[in-house]
C-alpha cells in the first residue's frame, strides 16, 4: 500500500498504476468504425435479379417459340375464300381475291393490308420477289437464301402485267417457301389475262428432306431440390505454414465439428445434344451449414497469422469463444452459408426404356456467397473469430449425381444420389488453414420438355 | 501497418485497431464513466485516427499521436454532452459509498481506474488531462474552455476527493494516523 505522504509523486503514482491497463471493446466498435472508414461493398441484388430477369424472359421465349401456325393456312390468306389441297391450289380463288385490276394497285394493296407485306411503288417490268422488309430480292438470291435455311418471311411475289407466270417458277418458290419457313406468306398475283386457272404443285424430293430443327421438343426445363448435410475439412496449406508460426498438428483433430442440415433449390433448363446426352444449367440456391462445439471465454485474444509476399503478419481478434475447456460453459457456433450458383453440366442416359431410365449427371457451378459471417479458428487452434475479413466472396464447386427416372404423361421426375463439393477454400489464400465445404443428399427432381 | 491503412487496406485497419484499441479504451474509460460510452468515444476516436492518418508525419510516437486524437475526442464528446457543469464539494468523497461492486478488478491498477472513474466528470476530466496526460494547466484551460486558476483549483479538488477515496480502498495509507504517533512521541 503507497503512503500517502508520498503522494510529491501522485501524478507519477496515477500513471504507473492506469497506463499499463488494457480493456477489449466489444464486437461492435470495429463493425461500426468499419463501415464507416471502409466503402460501401455494392450488394449484388441487381445483379441477381436481372439474371433472374434474364432467365424467365429466356424460358419465356423458348416456351413459346416458334408461334403455332398452320403450314397451309399462310397462303392466300384473302376473305374466307381458301380452297386448298394438300397439293393444289386453285388460282380462280386467288385471283378472286387479289381483285381484277391490274397488278401494280390492287395487288400490292391487298398484300399490304391482308398479309401484312411492304409494297414497294417501283414498277416492275419482270418478276421478282420482295421480301417483308423491303429489300428486293431476285429468284436466286431467294433460293439461295432458303438453301442456307436463313429465315426468308413473308415473300411478295410480283409479277408483271405481260410476262408470263410459269408454273414452274410458281412450284419451286411456293415448295422451297412452305417447306423452309412455314410462316412465310406468298401472295401470288397474276395478270387475269394470262388464263392460267389452277398450279399444281409439289415437293421436291430435296426440300421434303430438309428438317427443321426440332428446337421445341429439344428445350426441357427442370424444377429440383435436393435436403443435404453440410461439413466441412481443415487442410493446412504446407507452404504457408512452414513461413507462420503456424500449429503443424492435423488441424482436424483439433477442433469439434458436426455436419448439419442443408437444402438446394433450382431451377434449370436443358437442351438436349442427342438422345441420350442433355446439357444442363440455370440457377439454384444452397443452403450449407455445420457447426462447430466451442466454450464461451471471458475475453480471449485470436491470434490470426496471414502470409503475403513470404511475410507473415498478425492479427489479434478480440474473441468470446475457445476451442479449449478452461472451465467455461460450452457453446455451439453455427457456420451457415447462403449460395447462389450458375451449374453447368451434362447428364447422360445411360439406360432409357419407355417409363424407367437411369441417368448420370455432373456440373461445375459457379458459386457466391450471399453472407460472410463465418467463425474461423486461430492460428494457434485456440480461439476463434470473426473470418469476415477473411472470407472468399465467389468459389467454385463441383457436383455429380445419379438418378432413377419415371416418365409421366407430361413430365420426367428423377430421384437420386448427390454430392457437391467446393473446391477453394472458403477464406482467401493468405490464410494458411484451408477449409473445403461438402455436401450429400438426395435430389429430386421434375422436368417437362417445352412444345 | 501504416502504409497499409493508407492504401485502405482492410486488414491493415483492423491489425492497427487491435493493437491500440486495448490501450486506448482505459483512456476513454477514465474520461466516459461508464463501459458503454468509454466505447463510443473510443469508436469516434479511431474514426478520426484513420482519417486523419495521412496528417501524422512520423514526428514522435504514433502510439503518443493516437492517444492525443483519442483524449480530444474524449473531451470534445464530454463538451458536447454539457457535461462539466458539476459542482462538487469535499464532502463529495466522505459521504459516497464505495461498493465492492464498483470495482470489477482485484488489481490494483484497475481498481485506480475505477476509483478515478467514480469522481464526478469535471474533476475527473482536468484529473486525467493534468495528472495522466501531462498537460499543463494553461493547455487545460485552453482545451477546456476555462481559466488557469480554475483548472488549479479543480484538479486540487479532484485530487483530494480521489486520495480519500484511494484510502477508503486502503489502495493507500492515511497518513494522519503516523502523524499523531510522531506528535505523540
Amino acid at each position: 500500500m503507497k503512503d500517502k505522504m508520498d503522494f510529491d509523486n501522485f501524478e507519477e503514482f496515477l500513471q504507473s498504476e492506469v497506463n499499463n491497463q488494457k480493456m477489449f471493446p466489444s464486437d461492435r466498435v470495429w463493425n461500426n468504425i468499419a463501415k464507416q472508414i471502409q466503402p460501401p461493398k455494392p450488394w449484388p441484388a441487381l445483379t441477381l435479379i436481372s439474371l433472374l430477369i434474364v432467365l424467365s424472359l429466356g424460358i419465356a421465349t423458348f416456351m413459346n417459340y416458334p408461334p403455332k401456325t398452320n403450314l397451309l393456312s399462310n397462303i392466300y390468306k384473302a376473305g374466307s375464300d381458301r380452297h386448298l389441297s394438300n397439293n393444289h391450289i386453285n388460282i380462280n380463288n386467288s385471283i378472286n381475291s387479289v381483285g381484277l385490276q391490274p397488278i401494280h394497285n390492287l395487288t400490292v394493296a391487298w398484300a399490304v393490308s391482308k398479309i401484312g407485306l411492304i409494297a414497294t411503288s417501283q414498277k416492275v417490268n419482270h418478276d421478282f420477289i420482295i421480301s417483308k422488309s423491303g429489300q428486293q430480292l431476285n429468284r436466286p438470291t431467294l433460293f439461295n437464301e432458303i438453301a442456307r435455311n436463313s429465315p426468308v418471311h413473308d415473300a411478295f411475289i410480283f409479277k408483271s402485267e405481260n410476262a408470263p407466270l410459269s408454273n414452274k417458277i410458281l412450284d419451286e418458290v411456293i415448295d422451297v417457301h412452305l417447306l423452309a419457313h412455314p410462316n412465310v406468306k406468298v401472295a401470288i398475283a397474276r395478270n387475269v389475262k394470262q388464263g392460267i386457272t389452277s398450279i399444281d404443285y409439289h415437293y421436291p424430293n430435296r426440300m421434303r428432306s430438309m428438317n427443321r430443327p426440332r428446337l421445341p421438343n429439344s428445350i426441357q426445363y427442370e424444377i429440383y431440390t435436393t435436403p443435404t448435410r453440410s461439413y466441412r475439412t481443415l487442410q493446412n496449406d504446407q507452404v504457408l505454414s512452414q513461413i507462420s508460426s503456424i500449429n503443424a498438428s492435423n488441424v482436424n483433430s483439433q477442433v469439434k465439428q458436426k455436419a448439419e442440415l442443408g437444402s438446394e433449390l433450382g431451377l434449370g433448363i436443358r437442351y438436349k445434344l442427342s438422345n441420350n446426352v442433355t446439357f444442363k444449367t440455370g440457377l439454384q440456391f444452397n443452403i450449407r451449414q455445420y457447426s462447430i462445439d466451442a466454450y464461451k471465454s471471458a475475453g480471449g485474444l485470436a491470434t490470426i497469422q496471414v502470409v503475403q509476399n513470404n511475410k507473415v503478419e498478425t492479427l489479434g481478434i478480440t474473441s468470446s469463444f475457445s476451442n479449449t475447456s478452461i472451465g467455461e460453459a460450452e457453446t455451439k457456433l453455427n457456420n451457415k452459408l447462403y449460395q447462389v450458383s450458375i451449374p453447368l453440366g451434362v447428364d447422360w442416359n445411360i439406360y432409357d426404356t419407355k417409363n424407367i431410365g437411369i441417368n448420370i449427371g455432373a456440373s461445375l457451378q459457379p458459386t457466391y456467397s450471399l453472407n460472410r459471417n463465418v467463425y474461423i479458428i486461430s492460428t494457434d487452434y485456440k480461439y476463434y473469430a470473426n473470418g469476415e475479413s477473411l472470407f472468399r466472396k465467389w468459389n467454385i464447386n463441383s457436383c455429380i449425381n445419379a438418378g432413377i427416372t419415371y416418365k409421366l404423361k407430361s413430365a420426367t421426375i428423377s430421384f437420386g444420389p448427390q454430392l457437391r463439393y467446393q473446391h477453394l477454400s472458403t477464406f482467401v489464400d493468405k490464410y494458411p488453414i484451408k477449409e473445403y465445404r461438402m455436401d450429400y443428399g438426395i435430389r429430386l427432381g421434375v422436368v417437362k420438355t417445352i412444345k | 501497418m501504416i502504409q497499409g491503412c493508407l492504401r485502405k487496406d482492410s486488414l491493415s485497419q483492423r491489425e492497427l485497431y487491435n493493437h491500440f484499441s486495448p490501450r486506448m479504451l482505459p483512456v476513454c474509460y477514465r474520461y466516459a464513466g461508464n463501459r458503454e460510452d468509454a466505447e463510443d468515444m473510443l469508436q469516434e476516436g479511431f474514426i478520426k485516427v484513420f482519417t486523419q492518418l495521412h496528417t501524422f508525419v512520423g514526428k514522435g510516437a504514433f502510439e503518443g499521436w493516437v492517444r492525443r486524437i483519442i483524449v480530444h475526442t474524449c473531451i470534445n464528446i464530454l463538451k458536447k454532452n454539457k457535461k462539466f457543469n458539476e459542482s462538487v464539494g469535499l464532502e463529495y468523497a466522505e459521504s459516497k459509498p464505495v461498493t465492492e461492486e464498483s470495482v470489477a478488478s482485484v488489481m490494483q491498477g484497475r481498481q485506480v481506474l475505477e476509483c478515478i472513474r467514480q469522481l464526478p466528470t469535471g474533476y475527473r476530466t482536468v484529473l486525467n488531462l493534468y495528472a495522466i496526460e501531462g498537460y499543463s494547466h494553461k493547455e487545460i484551460g485552453e482545451l477546456l474552455e476555462i481559466g488557469d486558476s480554475t483548472s488549479r483549483s479543480q484538479y486540487t479538488r479532484a485530487r483530494t476527493l480521489l486520495e480519500n477515496v484511494l484510502v477508503k480502498k486502503q489502495i493507500i495509507k492515511d497518513p494522519s494516523t503516523e502523524l499523531k504517533w510522531l506528535a505523540a512521541s
